[in-house]
């Protein structure tokens, strides 16, 4: 793609195919499939905005990353109340005691399930360096805090989702097999 | 070592679980078709006020540029004080002798609302006392023949008494004003030097903006027509008055 390829074209080729990993990733943040779409529309109406600003060959999607979660912190303002960091780390204190096995046979709709109970600022973390395998330096980036931060968040993310999944899997009688799995 | 490795197993299963649960997430089929579709709408309302920014901003200089044209020519003074300024600046352009009868054109008849129809003679000429009087018929008689007369009357500006006949036709405005002269005020004096000279009468000219002035002077009067009219045409109509006019105001007694 050449610099001088019409704004429309490079739109087209660059910025459409992550398309899928922003709606996921949104529907997931916003934990509803009608805001998802909403947001997602005003993410890629913001990228053509402002995509003379935009610069070719670097990072199309972590770029369109940023604005999504530009977006859903502006939304998330106007939704929800805002889940404060210092009511993650309560949480957390209430939450993390240790860290423990992943249940073996848990369906889809139990991991989104358990990863829906997540604070928002942990899932999306989790969201973009596990699922989407950016970088601590890109998660950082596209999030705006610093890279400890997402760090110590993804530490944490990982064990709450875990606490969740085993929670789940003890609902439906699984956790029992990994106990009674452990013990032996 | 064993604990190290079952963690990081740990870890990468969840990562796959939690990787294939996401993306087990369908993009609605009409969501790409609804991106573009906002998109274009985008694209066309941007162009739109783009177009009407710029056609806003070409109108407001069309009338900025309207509003200071009509001001810096009179129009549009509403205020006494603005439209005396006016009359400052504008007769500053001309003769000390040729200002006494422009401002009483711009003081009584320019900044005038005149009526849509002119007033019946016998209403306007007892305005004038009756001596003056018998100027009507003279000023009638030569001015061009589909100027009306608006306003006969007696008045006074800036401590001088003046005589004046206004006339109109259409957005055109011809005045005809007549002052005593005070303490031997003449155009010789003044040291004009006469347009032309007919029928023994020296004329004298001047004009600025869209007033043009024509002078002469009988033995006690100094007398003017200001008018729309062009330089030609408002001698023209001067100097087919004058002698007449000149005879009827010396035969005056003061």
């Amino acid at each position: 793609m050449t610099e001088g390829a019409p704004a429309a074209h490079r739109f087209e080729t660059e910025a459409m195919p992550h398309l899928n990993d922003i709606f996921r990733t949104a529907t997931r943040v916003l934990g509803e499939r009608g805001r998802a779409e909403d947001v997602v529309q005003e993410v890629y109406l913001q990228a053509w905005k402002s995509f003379d600003r935009f610069e070719p060959g670097t990072n199309c999607r972590a770029w369109l990353f940023k604005i999504l979660f530009h977006c859903v912190n502006h939304h998330r303002r106007k939704w929800f109340r805002f889940p404060l960091l210092k009511e993650n780390e309560e949480f957390l204190e209430a939450n993390l005691t240790y860290s423990p096995p992943v249940p073996d046979h848990l369906t889809d709709e139990e991991i989104l399930a358990a990863l829906e109970k997540i604070p928002g600022d942990f899932r999306s973390v989790v969201l973009l360096v596990d699922v989407e395998e950016f970088a601590y330096k890109e998660a950082a980036d596209i999030l705006q805090v610093p890279i400890g931060t997402v760090m110590s968040r993804l530490s944490r993310g990982r064990r709450l989702l875990r606490e969740q999944l085993v929670d789940v899997a003890r609902s439906y009688g699984i956790a029992r097999t990994v106990e009674e799995g452990q013990g032996a | 070592m064993s604990m190290e490795m079952n963690m990081n197993e740990e870890e990468a299963k969840l990562r796959q679980q939690l990787q294939r649960a996401v993306r087990s997430t369908e993009v609605p089929p009409y969501l790409e078709n609804k991106i573009r579709a906002g998109i274009r709408g985008s694209e066309a309302r941007q162009l739109l006020q783009f177009r009407y920014s710029w056609m806003a901003a070409a109108a407001a200089l069309a009338l900025a540029v309207f509003g200071g044209i009509t001001y810096q020519l009179g129009h549009l003074r509403l205020t006494t004080s603005s439209q005396e300024s006016y009359i400052a600046s504008v007769s500053n352009h001309v003769s000390s002798i040729m200002r006494v009868g422009l401002r009483d054109h711009l003081h009584c008849s320019f900044f005038r609302k005149f009526p849509k129809d002119a007033p019946k003679l016998e209403n306007i000429e007892k305005n004038l006392s009756e001596p003056y009087r018998g100027m009507i018929p003279i000023v009638r008689k030569h001015v061009p023949g589909d100027f009306r007369l608006m306003i006969t009357h007696e008045c006074g500006y800036q401590g001088r008494k003046f005589v004046h006949l206004a006339l109109k036709r259409d957005s055109q405005l011809l005045s005809v004003v007549l002052a005593v002269k005070q303490d031997g005020e003449s155009f010789k004096t003044e040291e004009l030097i006469p347009a032309l000279t007919e029928a023994g009468i020296p004329f004298y000219q001047s004009g600025v903006q869209r007033f043009q002035i024509a002078a002469f002077e009988s033995d006690h009067h100094l007398i003017y027509i200001v008018s729309d009219l062009s330089q030609a045409e408002n001698m023209q109509t001067m100097t087919a008055m004058a002698p007449e006019l000149k005879d009827y105001l010396n035969k005056l007694t003061l």
